[in-house]
């Protein structure tokens, strides 16, 4: 992928496959950890030991014709060539945890790019999911939602794309 | 169950207003993105976000574009099709910013 964002997209993808009505996202910083990576978390039907056990395969889907199966490979590798790496955590009928990290100061960790057209297109068209934006550095921490649920009253979609484009820039670049 | 005249009455409503719904989505021109892991690997969430825009500008509101998961056609990735109803379905392959312009005014001229 040319872009961390666009990685991002192709799990939160894999997410509404497996019937996720809510995904959190976290996108974090640490300069002091030389660290950049994301976290993504679903309440979709979660997958087997065994479908787990394989999941990170090259061409292992579970989609039949309609997967490749390389999207989490595909993770795997590419941040394990930038110094990091990929971690799933999941659990049948209570979802799928994936994280992802990289070293930041490694030439091989592609750019974050635009977040925000992520977080647009996939709540585009789908009025019901529910997605928390998360954004962690080594001094800051701000979170935004769309979608009911939570204590807060939630953002619009469009506020939400716009505040994850400003938090994203304000844990990467410091502005 | 017996159901009075009033609550027939109710439900024909309901089921008129589904039915309109229905035909409304016939007749939508439907553009059809390929955003699994090669298509995104590809550029499709770029070709996507041009595809969008222009519907968005020319407020074509029989257009959907709609982004599909599956991997189609993936070395031939960004893939666009175009399924109108009773036409057969279109498929543009390699599709880049330039194309997927081109793509959207065809579709935006054939839904007006």
């Amino acid at each position: 992928m040319r872009e961390i964002s666009e990685s991002i997209l192709d799990i939160l993808m894999n997410s509404e496959r497996a019937g996720a009505r809510k995904t959190e996202l976290e996108l974090f910083f640490s300069e002091r950890e030389d660290i950049i990576g994301f976290e993504v978390r679903d309440d979709g039907r979660g997958m087997s030991r065994e479908t787990l056990r394989h999941a990170a395969d090259p061409f292992f889907s579970t989609g039949g014709e309609r997967g490749a199966g390389l999207g989490l490979s595909l993770l795997k590798s590419e941040a394990e060539q930038a110094g990091g790496g990929m971690k799933i955590e999941s659990r049948e009928g209570c979802g799928t945890r994936v994280r992802a990290w990289y070293r930041a100061s490694s030439l091989d960790t592609p750019p974050v790019g635009d977040i925000g057209l992520t977080a647009e297109l996939f709540l585009s068209g789908r009025p019901g999911m529910e997605l928390v934006f998360r954004c962690r550095s080594d001094t800051l921490c701000r979170e935004c939602r769309t979608g009911a649920g939570g204590g807060e009253a939630p953002d619009s979609p469009q506020t939400v794309c716009q505040r994850v484009r400003e938090m994203a820039a304000e844990i990467i670049h410091g502005k | 169950m017996a159901k009075s005249t009033a609550e027939l009455q109710e439900m024909r409503e309901q089921m008129a207003g589904q039915m309109s719904l229905r035909v409304e989505d016939k007749n939508a021109i439907r553009v059809v993105v390929g955003m699994g892991t090669c298509g995104i690997a590809a550029g499709a969430r770029d070709i996507m976000r041009v595809i969008v825009d222009e519907v968005g500008a020319h407020n074509a509101t029989h257009v959907k574009v709609i982004m599909d998961g599956n991997n189609k056609d993936a070395e031939n990735a960004p893939v666009v099709e175009i399924h109108v109803l009773g036409k057969d379905t279109v498929t543009y392959t390699k599709v880049d910013a330039a194309k997927a312009k081109q793509i959207a005014a065809e579709v935006i001229g054939e839904a007006k």
